[in-house]
């Protein structure tokens, strides 16, 4: 375990409304190694998002991490004993109070999706980045403002002395967005979640940003949890791919491996549904419907609805894990097709593709 | 690459100065006094504002105020002194009582707006009351924000339980008329001995609840943005979340209606000091002038009017720049 930093077993964060619980994440496990770039992928809704707050215990109400184990760098994050057949929240688990001090901002930093929204409009852009920096180091003010000038420049912002002053809506969303690296990196994480930082960028910017990120991640050795919805920011960044679906994790595995070597018919789709210079819109392959609601998933498989692939079988059997990499254990695939459970017997599915079960 | 593409964007000179994009919201003092200095109307309040702030000034810091708002008469006949002609000035205690403004056929320039049933300085007394209103209407609102801002946001950020009681409480508050509030806690705290300090608090209790629920509208939205997520994320204490972030978003409403409520409490006080549970006699107060004037309409209707006229200028210019001031926060109506 010693060279895994943050390890997700059986996650389970369901959300309980009034018109039923929402399984928003129903049982992921992965695991982060220090110095990695780990993508978690999946259309909106997926539940990749609500995957990373849960990491940070900051999951509002009335969602709940029901069960399951988050381990980081040996402190226990969410653990859960079995008493009287109840879920007990194990006693090593870090209180609220801690994971503020010691994992929030210290450990684990987030950058956030919208460049525009996560920085605060009345401060200046310096001052917030030494308000992080601040918190979560040993450094006085002189030194936390000269840190964060610093960081401002180490993530490509020109001029950042005069900038430091300068308010948020002074600058572009490129710019913003190096300055929320700036603050993530600034308090010297060993994990920086970051939640689809470049969807609200455009192309160009979003290069510039990814190029900065592993430039970064190498000279700070920090490992990154990447969340998107684009196949093609993970090719360019991530080492090991999740790809997530409906609350699972329907594949995982090195990302060469996902790409060339897809098991899942959902990553498949994934892959052959983004847009492509060689290929018109009408050329492209998207899938088939919406996503089913997290409130009542459909039975067995829960890509089933929209698989190319279903047969009678997927609607019967919920897949487990199987590993699909010869027995390395490196690449996995939710899928019947790689198990022994009687899906090439089965009659093709058809007809109520895209219904709900009742 | 990086760096490039960032030089390109300082050649353009940072983008607030732009600000005809549309889309790029400006914000800052300097911004909404720009805007406030295009405005006639807002402008017109604020000099009038400016005004009434500087006569409760400088009475303020004139050592003889105490003195003089305690009424005896030769320290209204001082103060004459210094407001009119000393050498029209009738001897000490001898001043004519309700002599009418200067204009009318009796008056004289002595006493510009004419003398009170006591014979004091009918002008004199209304600028000593500017200080009372600008005392009573500051620290009233004062009162109602911070209490309003404190339980309102804390009520919206943390929500649930918290949120129940206090806005119950709130709204409880809020469901019994102002002037009765005042007028009960008055009564029971002075042990019926009114004086203004017991209204002026009574008025900014009473106007708690609309500050409350004011800014825990706003906390509620605000509360959501990513910027109080990254907060949370990065281990911000949740009272420096709601001190640093939460707060200064959700203020811009607030402080406009602030500056709509000092002139309300203004001319609620009058009417309380009008009821007699405000300002008490000797002092000098617009509300406890008009009580006075009222029994002498028929008589003098000059007494009446000029405390009228004077509570009547500052709650339009309180509201006038506090329109303006909406205006210039509020981007979308332009």
């Amino acid at each position: 375990m010693t060279d895994t930093l943050l390890e997700v077993t059986d996650l389970k964060t369901h959300f309980f409304t009034e018109r039923g619980v929402v399984r928003a994440v129903d049982g992921i496990s992965f695991d982060v190694r220090p110095g990695e770039i780990v993508g978690l992928v999946g259309e909106s809704g997926a539940g990749k998002s609500v995957a990373t707050t849960s990491i940070m215990r900051l999951v509002d109400d009335p969602g709940q991490i029901v069960s399951g184990e988050i381990e980081f760098a040996g402190s226990t994050i969410v653990g859960f004993d079995e008493a009287d057949g109840e879920l007990v929240p194990r006693e090593e688990m870090l209180s609220n109070a801690d994971m503020r001090r010691q994992i929030r901002g210290n450990e684990i930093a987030i950058i956030f999706q919208d460049p525009m929204e996560s920085l605060n409009p009345v401060y200046s852009v310096g001052a917030q980045v030494r308000e992080f920096i601040e918190l979560n180091r040993d450094l006085s003010g002189g030194e936390a403002t000269e840190e964060a000038i610093e960081m401002l420049r180490r993530v490509g912002i020109p001029e950042a002395e005069d900038r430091y002053d300068e308010y948020p809506h002074q600058f572009s969303g490129g710019m913003r967005q190096r300055v929320l690296i700036a603050m993530a990196l600034g308090c010297r994480p060993r994990l920086i979640i970051a939640d689809e930082p470049t969807t609200a960028l455009d192309v160009t910017v979003e290069g510039q940003i990814l190029e900065l990120v592993r430039d970064l991640q190498a000279e700070f050795d920090t490992s990154f949890v990447w969340v998107t919805h684009d196949m093609g920011v993970v090719a360019e960044l991530c080492d090991r791919v999740n790809v997530m679906y409906l609350g699972k994790i329907v594949e995982q595995g090195p990302i060469d491996d996902i790409f060339y070597n897809t098991k899942h018919p959902y990553t498949e789709a994934l892959l052959s549904s983004i847009p492509r210079p060689d290929r018109t819109v009408a050329e492209l392959d998207p899938i088939e419907g919406t996503m089913p609601s997290a409130r009542n998933p459909p039975r067995g498989c829960r890509f089933h609805p929209r698989c190319p692939d279903a047969r009678e079988a997927c609607t019967r059997i919920d897949p487990e894990f199987y590993d699909v990499s010869d027995g390395a254990g490196v690449q996995y695939s939710a899928c019947i097709k790689h198990a022994d459970v009687g899906y090439w017997d089965s009659e093709p599915f058809d007809g109520q593709r895209l219904e709900q079960p009742p | 690459m990086a760096i490039g593409e960032s030089q390109t964007e300082l050649d353009d000179g940072p983008a607030g100065e732009i600000g005809d994009d549309g889309f790029e919201a400006d914000v800052g003092w300097r911004y909404t006094l720009r805007k406030i200095k295009g405005d006639a109307t807002a402008r017109f309040g604020l000099y009038v504002i400016i005004v009434v702030l500087a006569v409760s000034l400088v009475t303020g810091i004139d050592s003889n105020l105490e003195r003089l708002t305690l009424g005896r008469y030769e320290d209204f006949v001082l103060a004459e002194a210094i407001l009119s002609h000393p050498e029209h000035l009738p001897p000490p205690g001898e001043t004519e009582r309700r002599l009418p403004p200067a204009f009318a056929e009796e008056g004289s320039w002595a006493h510009p707006l004419g003398t009170d049933q006591n014979g004091r300085d009918y002008l004199t007394r209304l600028i000593y009351g500017t200080q009372v209103s600008v005392f009573v209407g500051i620290v009233a609102t004062l009162i109602g924000l911070v209490g309003g801002t404190i339980i309102g946001a804390i009520s919206g950020y943390y929500g649930g339980w918290v949120d129940d009681v206090l806005m119950r409480a709130v709204e409880t508050l809020y469901a019994i008329p102002p002037l009765v509030l005042v007028i009960v806690f008055t009564v029971f705290v002075s042990g019926n001995d009114p004086d203004i300090i017991y209204a002026v608090f009574g008025v900014g209790i009473a106007f708690i609840p609309v500050f409350a629920r004011l800014i825990r509208s706003r906390v509620l939205s605000v509360r959501e943005m990513d910027y109080v997520e990254a907060a949370r994320a990065a281990g911000v204490k949740d009272r420096d979340i709601l001190r640093r972030h939460v707060i200064p978003n959700s203020f811009a409403p607030v402080l406009v209606l602030a500056t709509l409520y000092i002139g309300v409490t203004i001319l609620i006080v009058a009417g309380l000091s009008f009821l007699g549970y405000g300002a008490q006699p000797p002092t000098a107060d617009w509300g406890e002038m008009l009580r006075v004037a009222h029994q002498y309409m028929h008589a003098n209707p000059w007494m009446s009017i000029w405390p009228g006229i004077a509570i009547l200028v500052t709650i339009m210019g309180f509201n006038l720049f506090g329109d303006g001031l909406q205006d210039a926060l509020d981007p979308r109506i332009k």
